[in-house]
Parts: structure tokens; sequence; C-alpha cells
């Protein structure tokens, strides 16, 4: 999360929920003030159990342990260690998606501390041209200092779950793709599943090329087709499941 | 690590500054924060860990981080007095 807030002396201001991100624009922040947001980390559940207050520097490795053990669960980014509300305020892709949408679309209302230091609530309500902007491009309209969200009653269903991971050298990344891509966009396609693609340099693996992780989720037990068309693709380097 | 030091300690002493951080400082935008809120320099073992990030990549610079703890403490960092923590060494 971030904002540039050119004052009289030009300074740039950088917020920092988690650290994580990777845009190269962050780096054009030289000598600037860094706002530092951990300490506003507090979860309260509210409404009735149906949604929960969040301070603008919880990470995400606070969020789902806190709600799991009062039986609610919320859509977050995959990661534990990444702050919470930067990513959310981008989109934010993550493990539950395919049943609650986006980290985003979880958004009820917002506090929002805009460049001149003025604290606004933003909602569907209230500011709500800020409210549609925010959600998708929050890191550029000032700094969230407190969220609303969705949370959801967490279902015996999903006690259990199934991942599975596989490396593939660089010449299979197409097919992958297009594997998990047909998957994601079939109609009877298990809401639960998920395509974590991740490009990485692995000397063991290629010491030259990028190699690709095809990380696969689901809640019970993932399908056998789910398992097998990947490796139809006769390639993985390695695979592993965990359930 | 001895300019940095060197620096930072320059820095302070232009603004009249006695200790590195902390809300001990007589400085007038860290008295404006709320009494848990921190501010970190160059050189401390609290700016190192508040600035790295998890690209290496990824290189914003700063002249101190404000570790915030209230809605108000935003505000004041983003309003102009916190100029004075990034001008410091142009002060008149």
């Amino acid at each position: 999360m971030k904002i540039r807030y050119a004052n009289a002396h030009r300074k740039p201001f950088l917020a920092i929920s988690g650290g994580h991100g990777t845009a190269r624009t962050l780096s054009k922040v030289k000598h600037g003030i860094g706002i530092l947001l951990h300490g506003l980390n507090n979860i309260t559940i509210v409404d009735n159990g149906t949604a929960a207050l969040m301070g603008g520097g919880v990470q995400t490795g606070d969020i789902i342990p806190y709600l799991w053990s009062q039986g609610k669960q919320t859509m977050t980014t995959a990661c534990d260690c990444t702050g919470y509300l930067a990513p959310m305020l981008g989109g934010g892709h993550g493990w539950l998606q395919g049943r609650y949408g986006k980290a985003t679309d979880q958004l009820i209302s917002a506090r929002l501390i805009l460049a001149n230091g003025t604290a606004i609530h933003v909602s569907g309500n209230e500011n709500k041209d800020l409210f549609w902007g925010i959600r998708g491009a929050g890191v550029n309209f000032g700094i969230v200092t407190r969220v609303k969200v969705k949370i959801y009653d967490r279902e015996p269903t999903q006690d259990h779950w199934t991942a599975t991971s596989f490396i593939f050298t660089h010449e299979k990344m197409e097919a992958v793709f297009t594997i998990a891509n047909e998957w994601l966009e079939a109609s009877d396609r298990p809401a639960e599943l998920a395509h974590y693609g991740i490009f990485a340099h692995n000397p063991d693996v290629d010491s030259v090329n990028v190699s690709n992780v095809a990380l696969l989720r689901q809640s019970q037990l993932m399908t056998k087709a789910h398992c097998n068309l990947l490796g139809v693709l006769s390639g993985p380097v390695h695979s592993s499941a965990i359930r | 690590m001895a300019s940095l030091v060197t620096w930072t300690f320059g820095a302070l002493a232009a603004l009249g500054l006695s200790s590195v951080s902390g809300p001990s400082t007589a400085n007038s935008f860290v008295a404006s924060l709320s009494h848990k809120a921190e501010v970190y320099y160059p050189g401390s073992e609290k700016f190192i860990n508040a600035s790295t990030r998890w690209s290496a990549v990824i290189t914003p610079s700063f002249y101190a981080i404000v570790r915030v703890a209230s809605e108000e403490d935003v505000q004041e960092t983003v309003r102009s007095d916190a100029s004075c923590l990034s001008s410091c060494s142009s002060l008149p």
C-alpha cells in the first residue's frame, strides 16, 4: 500500500503493510518517509459474525488462524507472511476465491487517509467513487487504516483439503497453463479448485531457465482427473501431495 | 556503517534530537504522535527490519520510518510536519 504525497518538500511516502509488493514503481521512492502499519493489527468480529473490522497493518497469517478459531473464514491471499490490506486493495487472489470471489470483493467499508491527512469513510453509501476505485487500485488513493470485510461460517467439509504441487521445466509452461485455464473455466469446475502458478529459478531443476511450479488445491480429496492431467504432460520434475 | 551512523547523528543534531528512536525526542513531529508510535532512523536495527523487503529487487529508500500506532499517527505523518524528518539537513 503506498501513497505518494508531494508535500512542500516533494518527499514521497510509502505505507508498508507487509513489504512484499513487487511493483517496480516502489523503487522510485527515494529518501521517502515509510509508514509502517504493523501496529494497526486489531481483528474484531462484528455484525453477528458476518463481518470483521481489521486494522491496516494486520497480516494474513494473523487473520486466517484467528477467524478459523472462531469458526469463520474470509478470502485472503495465499501466503501467511504478507500484509492483508495491500494485496486486497489490488484485487487479491487466494485459495478461497472460487467460493467467495477475490479478496477485494469482501470489502464493506474502509477508513482512508487522504494525501492531505483527512480521514474519510468509504463504502457503498459514502464516497462511492472512491469505494469503487480502492477495490483494485486502492494503493493510489490514500492509506487505509481500517476495513470492514465480509466473513463466513467455516463449513465442516473444509476441515479437509488437498494440495498437490508439480515442478515443470520451462518448455512445459504453456501446456501447464493451458490445462489449468481449461479446468478453471470449466462449467463443472469445483469451487475449491485453485491453480497457483509460480515462476522460479531453481538451479537443481534448470541452471539456465526458470521453471514453473504448479500448485493445485481443493477441499476434500483432489479428483483423479485433476492429478492425472498434469501427469499426462509427462514431465513434472517433481510432484508432491499434501492431504 | 560508520558513515551511516555519522549521517544519522549529524541529522539528529540538526534537529536537536537526543535519541535515535522512540517517543522521548523533543521533536515536535514525534511529540505529535501517540505514545506507542516510534520513529526509526537509518543505522538502527528496527529501521533495517522495517525497510527490508521480501524482494531484494525492489529498493525504496527512506530517511525515516514511522511505526504508527493509531489512525491519528498516520494523519500526523502525512501532514506537512513530517517533512522535517526528510529535510532536516536543509533546515535554516
